[in-house]
């Protein structure tokens, strides 16, 4: 099995079974996975912010570290290598939140929503998540059979 | 469980920093030293000398060109970044160890004070230039505390996360209960045996309440605001993960909002990303 490492604002793709895509690091971040069983095209993206309008000068280098730009580019990318809109299986983790009852400083949350607010626009479900807390997590996509482990504090590892 | 005079007792038996960084700590602070004073001070320790150039020389700056002697070091990089530099290689090795208590990996630790001092150098950009070196020295110093709790806070960890989980609390809080005793007071007994001065004393003690600190207000505000930064970026992160508490009041009381956190976080990345010689000390 080849590991494929996802950087902090960066987005990977690889195809077939013989890898996966890791993410490390998730704090407030969020880890996107989509992948098609089909042509088993797997793609993931580790966005930081929520919109391309806290920095645009920034958003046009490094894309990948906003969600409304980062993730549009995801889903061009699978599909170039072959994935199919109707097979994609979407699956988030991260957007974790230190703790704020004023609710001000909540960058996990408005990370989210982002993410949420473009799939629904564009009428894509999400398959299933393991957002929000406040721990870091690890996300893993094996293109294998498309399975999304979350690596959380003390060893425990979740599918998602 | 171990008690709270026996954690103290380690806590003394810490070795001294180099006596080469706390020179040049208290030197920063007197404003009647001349930037050739420092160079005085490094030029005598050959390792440090070459570490400091190595660094000067790493991507963290970026210069035009190859640096060769502290002079030139000087002049590229300022006073500021060349005692941090001596700082670093003085402080990597103690936080190079795993830190099996906070669930750190080797080097992580150090990966944390590193992010740290590059989020807290940043706020203090934004809200008074004049603290960033103090900011990035704080930041590195910050979790020092978790080098004495680490084991113990490993042995009580389960019960630690399940207080935590259950009433809602932070970390700190956590220890603090549970121990009687959190990283914050152990860092600050720390720095005060190494005799460091009375402003980053404060911003290690109060890191994660700063409402609390009495003096230095703005350090301890920049450092505390590094931290919330860092461990919402994932920067070596470990079982304590974001369980800290974000206060309204110190980002309104240093002028800034929410959302110059945000703007802060790409340049963040972008200082974090040319950082891997600060990382790579040995």
């Amino acid at each position: 099995m080849q590991s494929i490492l996802v950087d902090i604002a960066d987005m990977k793709i690889a195809v077939g079974e013989d890898f996966e895509l890791t993410t490390y690091a998730l704090g407030s971040c969020i880890g996107v996975s989509v992948y098609d069983p089909v042509s088993q095209v797997g793609g993931m993206l580790h966005y930081m912010l929520p919109e391309a309008s806290i920095n645009p000068e920034k958003a046009r280098a490094n894309p990948y570290m906003f969600a409304d730009t980062g993730i549009p580019l995801l889903f061009r990318e699978v599909y170039k290598h072959g994935a199919a809109r109707n097979r994609l299986i979407i699956k988030l983790a991260g957007g974790a939140n230190v703790m704020d009852q004023s609710n001000h400083f909540n960058i996990g949350k408005r990370n989210y929503l982002a993410a949420r607010k473009l799939f629904y626009r564009n009428n894509l479900l999400i398959a299933s998540e393991l957002v929000g807390g406040i721990s870091g997590k690890t996300m893993r996509l094996r293109l294998k059979d498309g399975r999304v482990e979350i690596k959380l504090p003390a060893g425990e590892v979740r599918t998602i | 469980m171990i008690s709270v005079e026996e954690l103290k007792r380690i806590v003394q038996e810490i070795p001294p920093l180099p006596d080469i960084a706390l020179r040049l700590i208290k030197m920063c602070q007197d404003a009647s030293v001349a930037p050739r004073d420092i160079v005085e001070v490094i030029k005598h320790d050959p390792s440090i000398t070459v570490k400091v150039l190595r660094l000067c020389n790493s991507t963290f700056y970026g210069l035009p060109r190859r640096i060769t002697s502290l002079q030139e070091a000087m002049v590229y990089v300022g006073t500021d970044a060349l005692v941090n530099f001596v700082l670093a290689g003085c402080l990597s090795t103690i936080y190079q160890k795993e830190n099996r208590g906070y669930g750190l990996e080797e080097g992580q630790l150090w990966r944390h004070a590193v992010g740290c001092a590059i989020c807290s150098q940043q706020v203090a950009l934004k809200v008074d230039e004049s603290l960033a070196g103090a900011a990035f020295t704080a930041g590195l110093l910050h979790d020092i505390g978790k080098i004495v709790m680490s084991s113990f806070v490993a042995d009580e960890f389960l019960m630690l996360l399940d207080l935590v989980e259950r009433e809602g609390i932070s970390f700190l809080e956590g220890e603090s209960r549970l121990l009687g005793y959190t990283h914050a007071e152990a860092g600050a007994e720390i720095a005060e045996n190494w005799s460091l001065p009375e402003e980053l004393v404060e911003a290690i003690r109060y890191h994660h309440e700063p409402q609390k600190a009495e003096s230095f207000k703005k350090t301890v505000y920049c450092a505390y605001l590094g931290n919330i930064l860092c461990v919402s970026l994932g920067i070596g992160v470990g079982h304590d993960g974001l369980a800290t508490r974000f206060d309204p009041a110190i980002t309104e009381s240093l002028g800034l909002d929410p959302d110059n956190l945000l703007e802060m976080a790409v340049a963040i990345h972008d200082q974090f990303k040319k950082a891997e010689g600060l990382l790579a000390i040995p």
